[in-house]
């Protein structure tokens, strides 16, 4: 399923046996699970009537709840109901007016300043599509705040490999939203500074030690003495506690 | 970035596992439900990711595991 779809659908990994975060970390690494875009929580945002595990729930494209059960014997149905909502994603929901068609092709492709300069052209006619061209603006917004609001997370966490192209991205995706453009500005400005050289040097080196631990497990060569240097060296950095959590979790 | 090997993590899951946690600690969902939540802790991954809303916009697959 997932070279069929990529990164096209979320996975979210709950363990439900009261393992903590750095026992679940440490136990996918050494499985070699990461490194894919799967996430890990060890909080269980929601209960569904199912016995055993593994079990799952599948959300559509609005969060809403379209299926849940065993994953092994649904294999087929969670496949054919993915397709359904990969469907919805690109042609919008059925009751979508067809004036809202552009405006819902702009802000599925991420172009959110698009999509909302469309979809307010319809609430501004003030016809019968107005309605739901406002729950529409509001919920782009709602989406391009969240996009920039991650890059600010990546940014506070020392994740500069990962948000120097987000914030590319997002520079021309929220053109126009004066607001949040200004904030992706502002972080780029930071991002390039000299004051965060040794931020830089620091992400790019972690970036390479978490490639060769997400390819070879823990039993990547010398992986601890990788992150010991890379603490010792960039001492007072975000990534440098980073990396020592890291070495936490592969020497627990 | 892809996200292979979605199936063999299942099956690993599966292999590690034993039973569920009888003790519910969130809402019981039905087909029909819009779940929310709010992470109190970091994802694992999850660039981010700050409540169930964030995944809007996509499918989402929960999958429910164990590492014993």
């Amino acid at each position: 399923m997932a070279e069929e779809f990529g990164d096209a659908v979320n996975v979210l990994f709950v363990e439900v046996q009261g393992a903590d975060d750095g026992k679940v970390e440490h136990f996918c690494l050494d499985k070699k699970w990461m490194g894919t875009s799967a996430m890990w929580t060890t909080e269980r945002p929601f209960n569904v009537e199912a016995r055993g595990i593994p079990h799952f729930a599948l959300l559509g494209v609005d969060g809403e709840v379209i299926l849940f059960g065993n994953p092994i014997s649904l294999h087929s149905k969670i496949e054919e109901l993915v397709q359904e909502q990969l469907d919805v994603a690109r042609k919008g929901p059925e009751d979508l007016p067809k004036s809202l068609k552009k405006s819902w092709k702009s802000f599925q492709g991420g172009n959110y300043a698009d999509a909302i300069e469309k979809a307010q052209k319809v609430v501004d006619k003030g016809e019968e599509d107005a309605e739901y061209a406002t729950g529409l603006v509001a919920d782009i917004e709602k989406r391009a705040a969240g996009s920039v609001d991650r890059a600010s997370w990546l940014m506070d966490s020392g994740r500069l490999v990962e948000v120097e192209d987000l914030l590319d991205d997002l520079e021309g995706r929220v053109e126009g939203m004066e607001d949040l453009h200004a904030r992706v500005l502002a972080m780029k400005e930071t991002l390039e500074s000299d004051d965060m050289k040794a931020e830089r040097d620091a992400a790019k080196a972690l970036a390479k030690i978490e490639e060769t631990l997400h390819k070879d497990g823990l039993k990547a060569r010398n992986v601890d003495r990788k992150l010991e240097k890379l603490v010792e060296k960039y001492a007072g950095t975000k990534c440098a506690e980073r990396a020592k959590h890291l070495l936490d979790v592969v020497t627990r | 970035m892809k996200t292979p090997a979605i199936t063999a993590l299942f099956v690993g899951g599966a292999l590690a596992a034993a039973t569920a946690s009888t003790e519910p600690t969130a809402d019981t969902v039905e087909v029909g439900s819009k779940p929310s939540y709010s992470f109190r802790q970091s994802v694992l991954n999850g660039q981010g990711l700050q409540s169930l809303a964030d995944l809007k916009g996509k499918p989402t697959l929960v999958d429910f595991w164990g590492t014993k």
